[in-house]
């Protein structure tokens, strides 16, 4: 004697299956959405943080100039050496300092600070300064949060 | 009787059930487009912004910015520099300002993305970002 097992399609069974299929397909395109909305979010993040770093950079080269500018008028007046560094000394902007033959200054945006420091060159050479430092410092908290 | 009876009910059970299905499939479609239209985005974002720091660098260390420009396969057009990458452009416009002691050259680096939307009756460039790059460079003395 054999039994037959018969599978039957009775009413239900394509609800069920489709309720199934429907939070199946549902949870996945949640996370596919979530997934690509903080891909996003880091991508434009990462443009904000590099902008802001190439922003600091060009004031620094601005900075740059306006220093440029007082040692070159001062090597133009200027006897001698001391006096030249005496004279660079006084003129400088706020903002500037300086230390031996090196002129510091900072570029802050806030959130982030660009140290610079150049370096003053013996008068009567071809070029009058040379940058020494260009060190990027953030406070990551007040970034991120 | 009652077997045909039973079979309506699950026919129209199957037709509800694929009314439904199509309804929602609609919605889910639009969402993973959405995900993927987004992810796309994202991933030529980031690479613009790899290849702009690029040419700002070389921009940044080139004694000539047009020559290098033209160098890494620019055409200039209308006084911008344009480069297609596929997804994604990069327009370069630059201007050199004379300084009291030197030259200072001062540029925008801005990218576009190129969407590829079907439903769109002709492709147009969302601007993405754009990046300052400047450089100062002292007259001999």
């Amino acid at each position: 004697m054999s039994r037959k097992s018969r599978i039957s399609f009775g009413p239900g069974a394509a609800s069920l299956i489709l309720i199934v299929v429907i939070l199946t397909m549902s949870v996945l395109g949640m996370l596919a959405l979530m997934n690509a909305r903080s891909g996003s979010r880091l991508s434009r993040r990462s443009v904000q943080v590099i902008q802001a770093g190439y922003a600091l950079n060009g004031q620094a080269e601005r900075t740059l100039a306006s220093l440029d500018a007082i040692a070159a008028r001062c090597a133009a007046e200027a006897q001698s050496d001391e006096a030249y560094l005496a004279a660079v000394a006084d003129a400088l902007p706020q903002g500037a300092a300086m230390d031996g033959r090196e002129i510091v200054w900072s570029e802050t945006d806030g959130y982030r600070t660009l140290e610079c420091a150049v370096e003053l060159l013996p008068l009567g050479g071809d070029a009058r300064l040379r940058w020494n430092t260009h060190r990027l410092t953030a406070i990551t908290e007040e970034i991120w949060n | 009787m009652e077997s045909k009876n039973r079979s309506n009910v699950l026919l129209i059970e199957i037709l509800i059930a694929v009314l439904f299905f199509m309804l929602s499939a609609t919605v889910l479609v639009r969402v993973f487009a959405t995900a993927r239209n987004a992810t796309v985005r994202a991933g030529a974002e980031t690479q613009a912004l790899a290849q702009a720091q690029n040419v700002a660098e070389a921009l940044y260390a080139a004694d000539d910015p047009d020559a290098e420009l033209e160098r890494m396969e620019f055409i200039k057009s209308h006084g911008v520099w344009t480069r297609s990458y596929g997804e994604y452009s990069l327009y370069v416009s630059s201007e050199a300002l004379p300084t009291d002691a030197g030259e200072l050259w001062q540029g925008e680096i801005i990218a576009f993305y190129s969407q590829r939307d079907p439903s769109a009756a002709r492709p147009e460039d969302e601007e993405l970002f754009t990046l300052p790059c400047a450089r100062y460079k002292e007259a001999q003395s």
